[in-house]
Parts: structure tokens; sequence; C-alpha cells
């Protein structure tokens, strides 16, 4: 009976948490999908977006619950910066798509040391947490435990995700988005805006780094370099999901959240994210597409 | 008449270069043995990854999970037959060596940019690895080797691999091997239909890269006598050398070595004028600049260059 609780109890904790998995990667997903850009240094944004979260709590006393307002608008911001200064040259510069794909891996690399280790030098290596008067809270129903901030996170994802769900499905400019993912010629030949169109992508695709942010500085402890532990689950996730696939990636994201909470209660973290690799090698290698994905392999 | 006038003026220099690199631990200066040292090392990365990320258009962001493999590989060996880490890099080597071609066989079938991707999932896999047989690697408290012998020694060491490294792709990439590589670098279905037997190359190719990280890492550790799963399954590590590569130009023999002696200087300038962690700032603007504004490396600048005299252009070419 006992075991019967903590599994159910770790089932609901890795579904909650998955949801903050899979809008951490969902940035990542969209602009490989649509743009072809594999931007490493989202996630580095989305710490940035923490620590910024972190002063304005600190330092001028502003409510955490609020701070999205702040946080997303600066992040896509920074989306639309990165798309002018960084991705357009490139774009110009590069010889075919492929080339283009292939050179914005060492790029964003570059950005995101270049983010990481300015916060470092500004900052300093220290561990932040936001504490607040729902922190380490919990719901009983029995003798399930379920944190109220996990729960804050499930239900922000989830309007994050059908809004962004209806955005590229029910409005033009979605639409738009979607026909440049599958088609750039083509898109040119409707008469899309193909510049614009790429702006906005990457700025949507940046601010959901702003609203994984308000989640993971509330939820998680977070230093400069914080990224780096999350760049190569997002990247399982990414692949695994399909790239620009949505719903694979809440799908993956609940998924690996679950195996987390699970091995990682068993065994260790490491095991399961040694699953959570084999898994997406495996994928790569016999559904390249995503296990959701619609097909868009090169 | 001029070609093997020019040759011998490009043998002189280079012995002139290797007469001096040969007889610097004579000045026993500690500080410019470590320098070359590192330098010799990060040559020999880069030019063994010039194997698969230059000439046969792999980009591979996992490299240095091959190099943190052979340095624990390495110090496993030497911990349980109890020698010095130094005898045992040649058997690691083998490990490695037999290992990557086996691995490298699903891997290759990966392309493209999801080719990276999957290298830095294999990175973490073997970070994870290590991570979960704490009696054998010693988990995250990291392996603890003999005391490492003089400096000497690996400074002559650190050399000899480079030079045969360097030798062995120029070797190589003359040869029908190297043929090979950059017609799947060209374009892999046209190299498949005219004969070329992609897989066994690619194989190849990935496995004579992986041969000298896996010497290095060993090197490393038997150097650094202390190894632990951060620094040397790094991602860190693989940009570098992807940074130093690039910046010479991939594809090249001469353009990992200017990639990596520039990178490795302006890296010891900053450490020592800026404070803290600047210089790594500065060091990811270096890697985006050179992908936006460099694309084909210093190599492809300095052939298209007008200002530079052709004298300079045909020693490096």
């Amino acid at each position: 009976m006992k075991e019967l609780i903590i599994a159910i109890n770790l089932i609901i904790n890795g579904f909650l948490i998955g949801n903050l998995y899979a809008l951490a990667s969902l940035g990542l997903t969209l602009l490989f999908g649509i743009m072809g850009v594999i931007n490493v240094a989202h996630l580095d944004v989305m710490v940035l977006c923490s620590y910024v979260m972190y002063w304005l709590t600190v330092l001028y006393g502003f409510n955490p619950f609020i701070a999205f307002i702040i946080t997303v608008p600066l992040a896509f911001v920074i989306g639309l910066a990165m798309e002018k200064i960084l991705v357009e040259p490139l774009y110009a510069r590069a010889r075919g798509h492929k080339e283009f794909v292939r050179m914005t891996l060492p790029l964003f690399f570059g950005i995101a040391m270049v983010i990481r280790h300015s916060m470092t030098h500004f900052w300093t290596g220290d561990y932040r947490a936001i504490t607040t008067w729902l922190t380490g809270k919990c719901i009983e129903l029995g003798e399930l435990k379920i944190p109220i901030l996990r729960i804050l996170c499930f239900v922000v994802s989830s309007i994050a995700v059908l809004s962004l769900y209806a955005f590229l499905w029910k409005t033009k400019t979605g639409k738009e988005i979607r026909a440049l993912s599958q088609n750039i010629n083509a898109a040119k030949l409707c008469g899309i805006k193909v510049e614009r169109i790429r702006l906005i992508s990457f700025a949507i695709g940046s601010a959901t780094a702003g609203i994984a942010a308000y989640l993971f500085a509330l939820i998680y402890i977070f230093y400069p370099a914080a990224a780096v532990e999350w760049v190569p689950l997002a990247f399982c996730i990414m692949v695994t999901g399909g790239l620009g696939c949505v719903e694979g990636t809440l799908l993956v994201g609940i998924i690996f959240g679950i195996l987390d909470a699970f091995i990682g209660y068993i065994h260790s973290l490491a095991l399961s994210r040694l699953i959570i690799f084999l898994v997406m090698l495996i994928v790569l290698l016999f559904r390249p597409a995503g296990i959701l994905g619609r097909g868009i392999t090169s | 008449m001029k070609s093997i006038k020019n040759l011998s003026t490009n043998m002189l220099i280079i012995i002139a270069i290797l007469a001096i690199l040969f007889l610097v631990p004579l000045t026993k200066d500690r500080f410019l043995m470590t320098t070359i040292f590192t330098i010799s090392i990060f040559v020999t990365l880069a030019e063994a990854y010039n194997i698969l990320g230059g000439y046969t258009g792999y980009v591979n962001f996992g490299y240095a999970a091959f190099y943190g493999l052979g340095a624990y590989v390495t110090g496993i060996i030497a911990r349980s037959l109890n020698i010095s880490p130094l005898y045992a890099i040649p058997i690691a080597t083998l490990i490695v060596a037999i290992a990557s071609a086996l691995m490298s066989v699903p891997l290759l079938r990966i392309k493209g940019v999801y080719f990276a991707i999957a290298m830095i999932t294999v990175n973490y896999i073997f970070y994870c690895l290590v991570i979960l047989f704490p009696e054998v690697t010693g988990a995250g408290v990291g392996l603890v080797l003999p005391p490492p012998p003089p400096l000497e020694l690996f400074y002559y060491l650190g050399l000899i691999i480079m030079l045969g490294t360097i030798l062995f792709v120029y070797k190589l990439s003359n040869s029908k091997f190297g043929l090979a590589f950059k017609s799947i670098r060209e374009d892999e279905d046209a190299a498949e239909i005219s004969g070329v037997n992609t897989t066994v190359y690619k194989v190849l190719a990935f496995t004579f890269s992986v041969i000298p990280a896996a010497i290095t890492g060993g090197i490393i550790a038997s150097y650094w006598s202390y190894i632990d799963p951060p620094t040397m399954f790094d991602i860190g590590m693989s940009v570098k050398i992807i940074l130093m590569v690039r910046l010479g130009g991939p594809g090249t023999i001469i353009g990992p070595i200017m990639g990596t002696v520039v990178v490795q200087l302006i890296s010891y300038a900053l450490r020592y004028t800026l404070a803290g962690v600047l210089h790594k700032v500065i060091w990811g603007a270096l890697l985006a600049a050179v992908v936006v504004f460099l694309p084909n490396g210093l190599v492809e600048f300095i052939k298209r260059a007008e200002w530079i005299p052709e004298e300079f252009k045909r020693i490096i070419a």
C-alpha cells in the first residue's frame, strides 16, 4: 500500500515537473522546426530571465508571481535582437539552408558562453533561490502530497502551450510561420515576408524562455551555468518530440519528467538521464522526425 | 625549379621551428614548457578532429568525450594494474579505438546537424556512465593517479604526438583515404554511387580522428594525475577544439595549427589581462564572430586577401 502511494506521488510529481521540461524545450523545438536554428543559448536566456526575476524580487521587493510581465517581454526583446544581429547576417552569408543550419550550432554555443560567463562575472557563481510564501507548501490529499508550485507549473505551461498552439494554427501569422517551416521558397512565392516571419518566430521562441524562467526560478535553485545541465535534456526532448511539434514536445517532456521522478527515486538521476539519452539516440536512428513529428528531417 | 626552391624554404622554416621547439627544455623555463605542451596537446586534438570534422564534413560536438574516455580508460587500467598511467596509454588507446569504431557504425548513419546533436548526447552518456560506476571510476570524486614524471618528459611526448598526428593527417589527406573523405564531405550520395564504400570510410575517419584524442587524454590524465567527470567530459572542450579548427580553416593541414596557436595565445593574453571569467566571454564572442564573418577560416582569408604578399601565401599553402 505504501509503495502504491509513493508510486502515485512520483507519477503526479513527475507529470507536473515534466510540464516545465516541455516548456523549457519548447522554444528550442520551435526555432529548429521553423527556421533550422539550433538555439543553444535558449536555456541561458532562461537563466538570465531567472536572474532578472531574482533581482527584481530581492532588490526592489517585486512580487515574483507577477514578474512574468517583465521576464517574458525581456526574453522577447532578446530574441528580436539575436535574430537581427546574428541570424540575419548568417543567413545572408551561408550558402544554402543546410550550411546555415550547421553554422547556427557553433554560433549559438558562442552566444551561450557570452551570456553564461557575463552572468558569472557580474553576479558571481553563487547559488540563488527565490523563496515565496508558496515555497515548500503542499496540497495534501490524504497520503498524497502535491507541491503547489508544481501545480502552478502545470497551469502555466498548459496555458503557454495551448496559446502557442492556437497562435500557430488559428492566426494568419501562425499560418505563415508554418508555411515557412515547410518550404522557404514556396513561402516567398506566396508573398510571405520571410524576414518578418523569421523575426517574429525567433522572438516568440525566445519569449517561451521567459515563461519557463518564471517557473524555473520559483522551483529550482539556479546559478549562471545552470543551463549546462538543461541543454542535453532539452535537446533530447526536442529530438524525441519531433521538431516544431508542440504536442510532441509536451508529451515527451511529461514522459521524461515521470521517468526522472521514478528512476531518480529507485536508483539515481544519472541512470534516468542515461536512459533518456539512449532513447534519443534510438529515436534519431529509427525515427528522425520524432515520435509525433510530421517529417521535417533535414 | 621554382617549386623545389619553395619547398626547400618551407622545409627550412619547418626544421628551424622544430629545432627551436626541441631545444626549449634547455631554458628550464617551466612556464614556457607548459605553454608549449598545452599548445601541442591542442594542436594534436584539433588536427585529429579535422579528419572527421574538416575532411569528412561530420561536425563532432562530442569530440572531447573520446579524450575523456581515453583519460578514464588509462586511469582505470593504471590503477587496477598498479602501473604508471603512461604505460597504460597504448592499451587504453586500443580499447577506445575499438569501442569508437563499433559505436560509430550506428552513429554515422545520423547525418548533418543531427549527428552533432547525437555526439553531444554521447558526451553526456559517457558522463552518466562514469557517475553510475563509482567503484571503478570514482564517480564525482574523481580518480587520483600516481604522481607524474618530470615535465620535460611530457614536453617531448606532447611534441612527438603532435608531429606524428600532423604527419599522419598530411599523409592521410593526400592518400586515397583523403580523397574518399573529401568526396563524402562534398556529396555523400554521389560518393556512394561512384563506388566509395561510404560506411567503411566514415568509420575509418571516425576511428582515425578518435585515436589521437584517446592518446592525448591518457597523457593529460597522467600529467594532471587527477581526473574528474566535469573536466574530462566537457562540451566546452569540444567547442574550443571546433573554434580552433574553424578559425584556422577546416579541411587543411596548416589551418588547425594556426587556429590553435591563435586561440591559445589570445586565451593566455586575456587570462592575464582580464579578471575572472571575462576572458571566456570574449572567447564566446570570438567563436560567434568567426562563424559569421570568417566561415572558411584564416587559411581561406589569407588566400583571398590581396594585401598579403604572394611569398607568404605560398608558404601557408
